[in-house]
């Protein structure tokens, strides 16, 4: 008798540590996935203030919107520094997510403004910044794709029984997916035919 | 249909078309057989033989059949193979054979970048490693392929009238259409049915090879007559190599019909957006060229194509409208029309433009972007093996910097053994001493002397200056004997293992004369490489780890520089960057494996170490070393490339 209590014991123990370990693993892939578009965003970082010099030249009277576009961006890489250093902080997450979605909208209010000025659209660094900076925008979009099937895939493991009871004894919190809306698209505006 | 049925569809095409391919095998053999008997029977009337017997069963004449069915069966096979091998190095084959021009990642023309961007775009959306890219120039027709054997030695081509017509969204869907291609296992199928349909087609190219240099006229009274009986049946094979061709369509359209439509399908899924495929579609409809191709080459890759190349009975494609559709429901066939307009429009405003203003004079290039970088990734891959005037220079400025004397030492064959084990040693004085005394111990007093003397002299050497001090020692080291040499690696073997820690100089040090003298004493050793990205994920892992390491002491920088780099070779899962603790021995190990690499993919990896290596837009020393020490172990000697710090363009 005391046998199989005890054989159910140990049982019961490999299967806890089994599930611990398949939420550590789940736990490690979003982290990775997250450094994939850590690597995007940087680089997203890192061609604005190229952009807004460029931009500077010919926009002398924006400055409001040009600086937006530099709080914006300085607002989006404490964000991301803050989201790498931990990616399982939910809080941080969303508030990259907050941030980016500001750098977006005030990176399309320049664009929009830039509509009017020839000579900068037809500038040849300004052509190369958008097409990087459309790109680099592309690559997070698929990026975060994979970063967010894996934070799914984590928390579905935490919440489903009897995961969630694992989860709840060691403290397993809850990731959060990461949105970022796609910027308009900055194609050469259409020529409107009547 | 997810993945795996789509790769089981895959194995099942390809087993039909093995069969097709027998049949038409078979075909080609019993009619050409049937007309060389023909073609004895009568020879041997004319001659006054067997003029009885009109039976003209192939039984009748077994030798002849026999030998005619292995004549043809032979050649077929052959020059299959032939072919086969000749595209053995995957899709860039394929692309240059039709012309196309190789895009590196350094390029600053736009609509190049745009493209090179699309496709790393899509690399990541599909977890495809980044395939070569090729452009053909001179077609104007929108179409695109991608060929190849295996992810890593794919290619993808897209023709200048996709890269001048399409927007970005439309590239974007072409080119997911083209990588559904490579991640569902078409690519490989449609690559390997090149080589068999030109085995397919060789009997009518025999036939009018025959026709072309036949003698013309009657030679000789008898020889006359067997000259038109020649003529006549070399004009009846063309006809039969018909056989050949008709095959060869069939098991075309065969393979590519319907994999196109599943190829639309996963397009739309990799980029969420059926809006750019659809675009694309259209304007092939509403170009006046559309898809066609001017190279009459493409004949053999027409089941590689985007859209179809050229217009003939067993169509490779769905027609435009049917897949639109599949995309669209509610499509218009009247928007072609509509397309047609508004492109006319916009070439005309275009132009208009083109005109009017000026091209912006003296404009000064972007400085900031990847293009203008250095060390762009693909300039260094392109170098390997062939190093410019550049590179002539700067190694020429670093050899007059070394000490005087040190030329002539280094290339006197015994003094520079003993230069050699000195640029080994250790600089902690007290990991130098033990190793002294190995020295002392395993190659005699007198070379311990001689070491000894060369110390300081070695110890004056900045960390920039020690690795063209090495290279130069190795031209004294190459002409000592056989015997010598081994000791002396023998004794360097001995010595890093009394190293305090392990560092990067070192060990490149002990690789590079490994290959530089070990290789040379075995020069049998020649190891084929057929090893893939994906199968090596391990080794890319430590390689990059230890190199994304030595480029920065900050844990993160060190991270996004192995990310950088690994991103382009495993797009899709990949092993988190790590630190490891003592290397050399696991870095030995993964750097043999990376030797098996095929070779296209050798040069994706050159590519991708630089890229990590260049992240921070500067290379340091150790970077440098390891780098060195890493292409020859992976036998693709690099030009020296030494710290080179660069300002951050925005300065």
């Amino acid at each position: 008798m005391i046998w199989i209590v005890l054989g159910l014991i140990v049982l019961l123990v490999l299967f806890v540590v089994g599930i611990y370990n398949g939420l550590v693993t789940a736990r490690n892939g979003y982290k990775n996935a997250f450094a994939q578009i850590d690597v995007q965003l940087t680089r997203r970082h890192d061609l604005i203030p190229n952009l807004v010099e460029t931009a500077k030249g010919y926009l002398a009277h924006e400055r409001g919107t040009l600086e937006a576009v530099i709080t914006a961006r300085n607002a989006a890489v404490s964000g991301l520094k803050a989201a790498a250093a931990n990616p399982g902080d939910a809080s941080a997450v969303q508030n990259l997510a907050t941030t980016e979605n500001a750098l977006s909208g005030a990176l399309g209010r320049l664009f929009a403004l830039a509509e009017a000025y020839p000579d900068l659209k037809a500038n040849r660094n300004m052509m190369q910044l958008s097409e990087e900076l459309t790109t680099t925008e592309n690559k997070v979009a698929f990026a975060r794709q994979a970063f967010n099937d894996s934070v799914m895939g984590y928390n579905n493991r935490r919440e489903m029984f009897p995961g969630s009871i694992v989860a709840g004894m060691f403290a397993f919190t809850a990731a959060q997916l990461l949105e970022i809306e796609s910027p308009q698209k900055r194609e050469v505006p259409k020529v409107a035919f009547t | 249909m997810d993945f795996f049925a789509r790769q089981a569809e895959t194995r099942r095409l390809s087993r039909w078309m093995v069969l097709l391919f027998i049949l038409a095998i078979l075909a080609i053999v019993i009619a050409i057989d049937l007309v060389v008997v023909i073609v004895v029977a009568i020879l041997s009337v004319e001659d006054g033989g067997l003029l009885a017997s009109q039976d003209l069963s192939l039984a009748r004449y077994p030798l002849v059949v026999l030998v005619t069915s292995i004549i043809v069966v032979s050649t077929i096979g052959i020059s299959s193979l032939v072919r086969t091998a000749s595209l053995s190095a995957g899709g860039s084959s394929v692309a240059q054979q039709l012309g196309g021009t190789r895009i590196t990642a350094d390029t600053t023309d736009p609509l190049r970048r745009r493209l090179l961007n699309v496709v790393e775009e899509i690399s990541i959306a599909s977890g495809v490693p980044v395939p070569q890219v090729y452009v053909l120039e001179r077609e104007a027709g929108i179409n695109a392929f991608a060929a190849g054997h295996n992810p890593a030695n794919a290619a993808v081509a897209v023709t200048r009238g996709a890269l001048v017509n399409l927007n970005r969204d439309e590239l974007q869907g072409v080119i997911a259409h083209e990588f559904s291609h490579v991640l569902n296992g078409d690519m490989r199928l449609s690559t390997r049915l090149i080589g068999w349909l030109f085995g397919l087609t060789v009997v009518a190219m025999v036939a009018r090879l025959v026709l072309r240099h036949a003698p013309r006229g009657g030679g000789g009274r008898k020889g006359g007559g067997a000259v038109v009986v020649i003529m006549a049946a070399a004009v009846i094979v063309l006809i039969l190599g018909w056989i050949g061709l008709f095959f060869g369509r069939l098991i075309q359209a065969a393979v590519s019909r319907n994999r196109e439509s599943l190829a639309d399908a996963s397009a739309v899924q990799f980029t969420r957006d059926p809006q750019g495929l659809r675009g694309a579609l259209i304007k092939i409809g509403a170009l006046g060229v559309g898809s066609r191709f001017s190279d009459t080459d493409a004949e053999e890759v027409a089941h590689l194509l985007f859209a179809p190349g050229l217009a003939r009975a067993f169509s490779t494609h769905p027609p435009l409208a049917e897949r639109i559709r599949e995309i669209d429901p509610h499509f218009d066939p009247k928007e072609f029309e509509t397309m047609r307009q508004r492109m006319n429009q916009e070439r005309q405003l275009a132009q208009e433009e083109a005109a009017r203003s000026q091209p912006p004079a003296a404009e000064r290039l972007g400085g900031l972007l990847d293009g203008a970088i250095v060390l762009a990734p693909a300039a260094v891959a392109q170098m390997v093996a062939n190093p410019g005037t550049e590179h002539v220079l700067q190694t020429h400025g670093l050899l007059a910097s070394l000490p005087p004397g040190f030329q002539q030492v280094a290339r006197q064959p015994e003094k520079s053994a003993a230069l050699f084990i000195a640029l080994a040693l250790d600089l902690s004085a007290d990991a130098r001493g033990r190793q002294l005394a190995f020295v002392h111990q395993q190659l005699g007093g007198e070379f311990h002397d001689a070491v000894q003397a060369l110390l300081p002299q070695v110890d004056s050497l900045i960390a920039v200056q020690r690795m063209p001090a090495l290279l130069q020692v190795f031209t004294g080291l190459r002409q000592l004997a056989r015997t010598e040499r081994i000791a002396l690696l023998k004794c360097l073997n001995g010595l890093l293992t009394r190293e305090g820690r392990s560092s990067a100089f070192p060990y490149a040090l002990r690789k590079l004369s490994q290959v530089q003298l070990q290789d040379e004493l075995d020069p049998r050793r020649r190891i084929s490489g057929t090893q893939t990205l994906s199968g090596a994920r391990d080794d890319l892992h430590l390689l990059f780890s230890v190199l994304a390491m030595h480029g920065s002491e900050d844990e993160k920088e060190a991270r996004r520089a192995y990310e950088i780099g690994m991103e382009t070779l495993l797009p899709g899962i990949r092993p988190p960057f790590m630190r490891p603790g003592h290397w050399p021995p696991q870095l030995d190990k993964a750097l043999t494996h990376l030797d098996r690499l095929q070779p296209a993919a050798k040069e994706m990896l050159v590519e991708a170490l630089v890229r990590t290596i260049s992240h921070d837009l500067r290379m340091t020393v150790p970077e440098s070393e390891l780098l060195r020490a890493i292409c020859a172990a992976l036998h693709c000697p690099l030009p020296p490339l030494y710290t080179a710090t660069l300002d951050k363009a925005a300065g």
